[in-house]
């Protein structure tokens, strides 16, 4: 009985409904650019977990964004359009998708988002992409 | 994905610890017991960013231990179905492939991969191939995560890239 109200839970939770639970809800997104600033300036000695190294790694390859400055600025760029939600924000900013049409099939709950407008957002991120230090 | 969240730890201190290091032992104790874990409801700890509340350190009575409920922030990373990501691959076999987002793995099963995309088990290293795209060992791919089982411990997930827009990046 206890174990199938957990799965009840577990199957309530979909990204493409932007179901995220209710510990995830209303819970700080980040981007992968800065995980990667988060842990590579670290006060104290890392830790030596293989869950550490594995992230570090991953976030080494797959950010996006090479300064904290510039990272800050695609979320100045995303804040602006006021439907979007932190996850929707963070997924943007972390996959960098080129078109409107690859960004709501990669990311489904941006339907809600006027196809122009997100093009125009998705070129100013490029350009920021292309653009950094 | 990746966030930062407040979460509470319960930390009992043995008495004889109880002197000037102590603050410093229990901030240790915590890294050392929450870093790296995976919680079923909140997925992975990756690291703690800061420690808000050390907590007051109550004597509990008959083991004369003190029990410290600990707030701190922390970066922790959670798969939700229909969450794309990318992922570098890790291992491949002919029922499909794994790989690894960060500290997640996830399983990539050739039902799952573009028909066009054949294994093929005499290329060194294996690989999945069509015309124009390869993987391989290393390869970068977005997948889209269709399901995960949370252990206690573990989290496992099952990701497709047979889906626009999916594949190698």
């Amino acid at each position: 009985m206890a174990h199938r109200a957990r799965g009840n839970i577990a199957e309530e939770e979909d990204a493409a409904t932007l179901k995220l639970g209710p510990d995830f809800q209303n819970a700080g997104c980040l981007l992968i650019s800065e995980v990667k600033y988060l842990l590579e300036n670290k006060d104290r000695e890392p830790p030596d977990t293989a869950v550490y190294t594995k992230t570090l790694e991953y976030v080494k390859t797959f950010a996006k964004f090479s300064s904290t400055d510039s990272a800050g600025a695609v979320r100045e760029i995303l804040r602006r359009e006021a439907q979007l939600s932190q996850f929707e924000i963070a997924q943007i900013a972390n996959l960098c998708p080129a078109t409107s049409e690859e960004a709501k099939s990669i990311i489904p709950s941006l339907v809600k988002v006027d196809d122009d407008r997100l093009q125009a957002l998705l070129d100013e991120i490029q350009i920021m992409r292309k653009f950094q230090s | 994905m990746f966030f930062i969240k407040e979460l509470s730890h319960t930390i009992l201190l043995h008495p004889s610890y109880f002197g000037p290091r102590m603050l410093q032992h229990l901030e240790t104790k915590l890294y050392t017991d929450v870093e790296g874990t995976c919680v079923g409801a909140f997925g992975y700890i990756i690291a703690v960013v800061s420690i808000l509340d050390i907590g007051k350190g109550m004597v509990l009575p008959n083991t004369g231990q003190a029990e410290f409920i600990t707030r701190y922030r922390a970066i922790v990373f959670k798969p939700f179905k229909g969450e794309v990501v990318d992922g570098q691959v890790t291992q491949l076999s002919k029922m499909g492939f794994y790989a690894e987002c960060g500290p997640l793995t996830v399983f990539v099963s050739s039902q799952l991969i573009h028909p066009g995309l054949k294994f093929d088990s005499n290329s060194n290293p294996p690989s999945f191939a069509s015309d124009e795209q390869i993987i391989e060992k290393g390869t970068s791919v977005r997948l889209k995560i269709v399901g995960a089982r949370v252990d206690a411990t573990e989290i496992f997930a099952i990701g497709t890239i047979k889906e626009d827009h999916l594949g190698v990046v």
